[in-house]
């Protein structure tokens, strides 16, 4: 009997923190699982490949806020990042740009 | 000082993003359509550089004034490059809400893994204008609150819930 072989491929996604999982087909180079994680104080956050060993940590902004209007979470404080930590020393950062603001009157 | 706030140019309120308040000019190669047919460019910048919104027209484009590239951008040599160009910014819109109008856009990944270190905010500008006020002139800087680092692996820039930019009143 002659067929082609159907090769079904998927990935598996995790939240090293909340646990949160889901399953895609392969996202292209470069892009990114993101959820509203309830463990980073419902910041964005990407899920990382199941298995992968690392964490993924909200960094509280570092400077005065100065009026600034930044991402906020729920706990009331501004994060500047969500950064993912590998355990090879690598890592990722999605960091959070304040709006600029022109107010009028 | 370094960077303490994020601010949209004076200049750039001026001319071009309320220029048709007046009759003002446009730059040079501005576009017919405003910011939605132009580059809009990113680029990242140290804490050497102290942002000032009332700076001179002629020191707000990239690679002028403070902005000069040099050693004060946060660059890499294939994904962030200096200047921005392979980084513009997609999804671009321009809405108005309650009492504020906004600029968005996706937001800004790099090209692929790089290695940055303390990157303290990103000036937006607009990469399309060539000439008339000043070339490639930037239209506001955003602040990331602290300096920002990644070792081998991906820098992404995410605008505010309230966009790149807004109006308030």
């Amino acid at each position: 009997m002659n067929g082609a072989l159907l090769l079904d491929a998927w990935q598996d996604w995790e939240c090293p923190n909340c646990g949160a999982t889901e399953r895609t087909r392969p996202i292209p180079a470069g892009a990114a699982r993101m959820h509203t994680c309830p463990r980073l104080h419902m910041l964005s956050a990407p899920m990382v490949l199941a298995g992968s060993d690392c964490k993924v940590i909200a960094v509280e902004r570092g400077d005065y806020l100065n009026g600034e209007q930044q991402r906020t979470g729920d706990d009331g404080r501004p994060y500047m990042s969500v950064i993912t930590e590998r355990a090879d020393g690598s890592n990722d950062a999605l960091a959070f740009a304040a709006v600029a603001v022109c107010k009028i009157g | 000082m370094a960077w303490t706030d994020s601010r949209i140019f004076t200049q750039a309120m001026f001319n071009p993003l309320l220029a048709a308040a007046w009759s003002t000019t446009e730059p040079t190669t501005y576009g017919a359509n405003g910011l939605s047919a132009d580059n809009i460019a990113v680029t990242l910048w140290g804490t050497g550089i102290t942002p000032n919104k009332d700076d001179v027209v002629g020191n707000t484009g990239y690679n002028t004034g403070q902005w000069a590239s040099g050693s004060n951008e946060i660059k890499d040599a294939t994904n962030w490059p200096a200047g921005g160009a392979s980084n513009l910014l997609a999804g671009k819109a321009f809405t108005a809400g309650s009492g504020n109008v906004m600029f968005d856009a996706n937001d800004r990944a790099g090209n692929g893994n790089v290695t940055i270190a303390a990157a303290f905010g990103c000036l937006v500008h607009d990469d399309t204008i060539t000439a008339g006020t000043v070339a490639k002139q930037g239209l506001c800087y955003n602040y990331f609150g602290g300096s920002q680092s990644v070792t081998a692996g991906t820098f992404t820039v995410v605008w505010d819930v309230t966009g790149v930019f807004k109006f308030t009143n």
